[in-house]
């Protein structure tokens, strides 16, 4: 799962990284410029974006309203809605309703496949290094990230294909197509 | 949980937890019980109850851990369960599959799924086949004192492909449960996937014999030879 997050601070960007970590899922990417603006053409799955910053460019959000969830950074009021998180919310409520978005997401997919669907682009990625033979240690090299979060990326695949091996996850490759070559 | 005693009746065992047939059988015990209890069912076999108990608790309760000071009076029988084991996957079990696998594959008409599953079981039976080879030349002769040159560190190596194994027969349970498409013989694939899941079963339970009390009793054996 890939979150973007737009018109947030430092901090806050910082909560949210760990947020992700503890979900399993991807950093999330920063999709505001140093100079305040915002792009939201990017292959993200999910985009928090700040109140403030939806109240700014309201066109910008609009083709992808389901994809969105408000950050309120004022908090100190119960938030209106499942798809609006506030700053001074428990992080097992965030998680949870940032898990309850994922999954909403997904199960909106129009897809017979819809195990595969339901990986992100950075597990598929992950798994077809594994495919491919390589270990935990030449995955993040190859994939510019840590150790651990391959191993998280890993974790994330047996809890969602129920397959646990090395040479059950190439089969699964395999039969979805991410590989070009017989096992 | 519940532990079985020396007093509790085979018949009540059995009917509770059908899955323990195996190590009935592999201990000799036939069925038709009737009412004897484990300690008559053991004295008329020359079993010993105490050891029995122990791999008949390990075997049924995940939270079960038997004395080690069992096991170490224990090295022969308990080896030689665990080769009436190897022989029960190898001569029972692997082959049940094998022979539902190849009509299966064969009934499947519109997709590659079923041989490519046909192959990773392949790969499995020959990584089980390799562990029992091991535990027959190498593992076992050197527990009983028969063998030369296993050290504990290699014996350790050998019990780690334990997990291996486990993890690729729950990997091709949920291949078939999970992940199955295309077009197949229901009856033959409910013959192949209920014989997987036998398979998986007594893997897992016989490798809680293996890790909790196999490993501790190789790492003293083996450790204390060097």
């Amino acid at each position: 799962m890939q979150i973007g997050l737009a018109g947030l601070t430092p901090l806050d960007t910082l909560a949210f990284k760990w947020i992700c970590r503890r979900l399993g899922w991807d950093d999330p990417v920063c999709l505001t410029a140093p100079d305040g603006s915002v792009t939201t053409q990017s292959d993200c799955d999910i985009l928090i974006a700040s109140a403030a910053e939806i109240a700014l460019s309201p066109d910008l959000y609009m083709g992808r309203r389901g994809h969105i969830i408000v950050f309120d950074e004022r908090g100190g009021r119960e938030p209106v809605s499942q798809r609006v998180l506030t700053r001074d919310m428990e992080e097992d409520e965030i998680m949870s309703r940032l898990d309850a978005a994922a999954r909403t997401l997904h199960g909106s997919a129009d897809s017979p496949d819809t195990r595969r669907e339901a990986l992100s682009a950075r597990e598929t990625e992950v798994l077809k290094e594994i495919a491919s033979g390589k270990t935990n240690k030449e995955i993040a090299d190859s994939l510019c990230i840590s150790v651990n979060t391959v191993i998280t990326h890993r974790k994330n695949l047996t809890s969602k294909l129920g397959i646990r091996s090395a040479s059950g996850l190439s089969l699964y490759a395999l039969m979805h197509g991410l590989l070009d070559a017989p096992l | 949980m519940s532990v079985w005693l020396p007093g509790s009746r085979l018949s009540q065992i059995v009917m509770q937890h059908p899955g323990c047939l195996p190590v009935l059988q592999r201990f000799g015990i036939r069925l038709g019980v009737g009412d004897m209890t484990v300690a008559e069912a053991c004295g008329s076999l020359g079993i010993d109850a105490r050891f029995f108990l122990a791999v008949l608790n390990t075997y049924l309760n995940d939270d079960f851990h038997p004395s080690d000071a069992l096991w170490e009076e224990s090295t022969v029988p308990l080896t030689e369960y665990l080769e009436k084991t190897d022989t029960w996957y190898e001569q029972v079990q692997l082959p049940n599959i094998r022979r539902h696998f190849a009509p299966l594959v064969a009934s499947g008409r519109d997709t590659g799924n079923l041989s490519l599953l046909g192959r990773f079981f392949e790969g499995l039976k020959s990584e089980l086949t390799g562990r029992i080879e091991s535990d027959r030349r190498l593992l076992f002769p050197a527990l009983r004192g028969e063998g030369a040159g296993l050290g504990e560190e290699e014996a350790a190596r050998l019990l780690d492909v334990d997990f291996a194994i486990e993890e690729k027969v729950s990997d091709l349970e949920s291949f078939f449960v999970i992940h199955l498409t295309g077009d197949y013989d229901a009856n033959l694939c409910m013959a192949v996937v209920s014989a997987i899941f036998a398979l998986g079963r007594d893997l897992r339970q016989n490798n809680r014999i293996r890790q909790r009390i196999l490993r501790p009793l190789t790492r003293k054996t083996l450790g204390s030879c060097r």
